[in-house]
């Protein structure tokens, strides 16, 4: 159990910097999600607290003590990789246990130690079980079992759950945050998928492109996004972002279309922004925003409408069954935050909401 | 009217045509296709038979009826006295050979895991440099390597064949062995490390257990290849103390007549341990192919 503190952290690949400079502070058992699209950097910085790649600038610190030159073993760390890493020639205890054999533990220690991370991942009937004799879950599950076995300072997750379906995903992830909560010990876990984070971890790091966009609680994301990038990265589906201008209390849109606000009196009229409108805060309205359906997507619980205000796609989630279909056409206001970015810079400018319309 | 019946036989034709042809070049094409593995198979197996028949023959049998004639009586004694007089050769045989695919083994898998797995200045070129080393020619190396042998003091000695053997073997079997470590995740070594293991015990605990159907499959070829060479044996060697089984069968060449059904016995008792090593392996790099350490 330790606090993790990456300290302007640099990492080049020769002549490419990929990384460009990050700090981030763990605390003590927390659990970080480290987010972003393909390539941003995510599990390069994972594998740099592991002690997999080499640090080109700055210090990685595991408990107040820097790491930078420990072999990954010194660092009393644990991970579980997206492909399971299990060693096929062995069996599920003897994979869960390879650490202790190595480090010289007596066969007592060994055995209780892997019958209770077993017991805690319900993997007791199959510790006489060769990896190819289970599932994608039950492996994943072994992966965690063999992490547990260490008894680590910091668990650290390479997007372990990529490779499961869905339905097991879902499972699986409640799995790990009660398993988290029961144990205490502070976790990175690198994902991808913006839900998985937003559902399991008490901080997020919002990465893209080797930097820092910006760093919160989920809900801190979803509802103060800082910048486009996490506006747009956070939250499913996407924000709407629409292009606009300030006008005399509120905003216009391209086609003319002029949105009531308030909070917008603070800037100058004419000044172009973003409003970003959540696809959830849109409600039925009778002289509202006009929108141009072109298909709804019914989940059961809400319907997805993809449409158009003017020429600018748009999508709205409605709890009401909408059976529209293309060319039909409906009203609609947002009912919450209209969050405005300037489009130059991409960061926040503020919060509005919708004027109430009399 | 009349047009629309003209058009329904002419559909009709069309179509019968067409099963008809199915009908007889489909199974001529088989039919052909399976003459011409057998008429193959055949042209493989006949040198066999024919060595099989020719041991168990009488020499008056062999010149009076010729080569192909089937045995007039079949003497088993012939492959018992083989086996007796070629004993030493075999010993000798075994002596070359299992050191030489244990060395062989063990420089290609470290040197395969080496190249695969670890990250090191000029990698690339020591792979293609020892690959390439197959290509050189036998023929070129016989002289110079003798030399050396007779050089270095070790004319007609076991050890100057061992060394030559995995010398010329190595190139192929890191090549395998390379491209079979290839395949296998690195992700097993990450883990390995985070484990606490040095690379030594990564490469002898998780990487080599992982390897058994690529060592299988080097073990049965390399033995193969290393106990029926003829060339090494023949040049490396002068007494009959060090000469392997191969160069044991010439022994039943007399210097006016050879006794081709000795010969021919010679060689079906040099050919099973091969046979034998095939066999013993063939089930292990069967076994080995599930593989469920990681996804897929």
């Amino acid at each position: 159990m330790a606090h993790v503190t990456i300290n302007q952290v640099i990492k080049n690949y020769g002549a490419v910097r990929a990384i460009k400079g990050i700090d981030v502070g763990i605390e003590d058992g927390e659990f970080v999600a480290l987010v972003g699209p393909s390539g941003c950097g995510k599990t390069t910085l994972l594998r740099m607290i592991a002690g997999l790649e080499d640090i080109t600038g700055g210090t990685i610190e595991i408990g107040g003590k820097v790491v930078n030159g420990l072999q990954p073993k010194a660092r009393d760390i644990a991970m579980v990789f997206q492909n399971y890493a299990l060693y096929p020639h062995m069996k599920v205890a003897d994979n869960m246990s390879f650490s202790m054999q190595l480090a010289g533990a007596s066969k007592a220690e060994i055995k209780a130690k892997v019958e209770d991370a077993a017991r805690i991942l319900n993997l007791e009937p199959y510790l006489d079980r060769y990896p190819r004799e289970l599932s994608g879950g039950q492996r994943q599950r072994v992966a965690m079992g063999r992490a547990i076995v260490r008894n680590p300072k910091v668990f650290l997750f390479d997007e372990p759950l990529s490779n499961l379906d869905a339905k097991l995903r879902v499972s699986m992830r409640a799995e790990i945050k009660s398993l988290h909560q029961r144990l205490g010990t502070t976790a990175v876990y690198v994902t991808h998928d913006q839900i998985e984070a937003m559902t399991m971890a008490d901080k997020i790091v919002v990465m893209s492109a080797g930097r820092i966009e910006q760093v919160g609680t989920p809900l801190d994301l979803y509802d103060e996004p800082a910048n486009l990038f996490v506006a747009a990265f956070i939250g499913s589906p996407s924000m709407n972002l629409l292009e606009a201008q300030v006008c005399n209390g509120g905003v216009r849109f391209a086609d003319g279309t002029v949105l009531a606000l308030t909070g917008t009196e603070g800037f100058e009229t004419g000044r172009p922004v973003i409003a970003g409108i959540r696809p959830d805060t849109f409600e039925l309205a009778e002289r509202g925003l006009k929108v141009e359906v072109n298909v709804t997507e019914p989940t059961g619980a809400e319907t997805q409408v993809v449409g158009q205000i003017g020429d600018k796609p748009v999508t709205c989630l409605m709890r009401e069954r909408i059976s529209g279909r293309y060319g039909d056409v409906l009203h609609v206001l947002p009912q919450g935050a209209v969050h405005l970015f300037d489009p130059e810079t991409s960061l926040r400018l503020g919060t509005a909401r919708a004027a109430t319309v009399n | 009217m009349t047009d629309m019946t003209t058009d329904i036989t002419a559909a009709r034709t069309v179509i019968d045509r067409g099963t008809l042809r199915e009908r007889i070049e489909e199974p001529l094409m088989r039919g052909g296709q399976i003459g011409l593995l057998l008429l193959l198979a055949l042209v493989f197996f006949l040198p066999v038979l024919g060595t099989l028949l020719t041991a168990v023959r009488t020499i008056p049998d062999i010149t009076q009826n010729g080569a192909w004639a089937l045995p007039s009586s079949y003497e088993w004694g012939n492959l018992g006295t083989a086996f007796i007089e070629m004993l030493p050769y075999l010993k000798a045989s075994v002596i070359i050979t299992l050191p030489s695919v244990a060395g062989t083994l063990l420089v290609s898998m470290m040197a395969g895991y080496a190249l695969s797995r670890m990250r090191f200045q000029g990698r690339i070129w020591m792979f293609l440099v020892i690959v390439s080393l197959s290509f050189v020619p036998i023929h070129t190396q016989l002289i110079p390597v003798f030399r050396l042998m007779s050089d270095l003091g070790l004319h007609d000695t076991f050890i100057s064949q061992i060394i030559v053997h995995i010398m010329r073997q190595i190139p192929f079997a890191v090549l395998i062995m390379t491209n079979f470590f290839n395949t296998v995740p690195g992700e097993l070594r990450e883990a390995g490390r985070i484990d606490g293991a040095s690379e030594w015990t990564i490469f002898r605990r998780i990487y080599v257990p992982v390897a058994r159907p690529a060592l299988s499959a080097l073990i049965v070829l390399e033995f193969t290849w290393i106990w029926n060479d003829l060339l090494w044996g023949l040049v490396l060697t002068q007494g009959a103390g060090k000469k392997p089984v191969t160069v044991g069968i010439l022994s039943f060449e007399g210097e006016y007549e050879i006794a081709w059904n000795m010969v021919a016995s010679g060689a079906v008792v040099a050919a099973i341990p091969t046979l034998a090593v095939f066999l013993a392996f063939q089930k292990h790099f069967i076994r080995g192919m599930t593989m469920g350490s990681v996804k897929g």
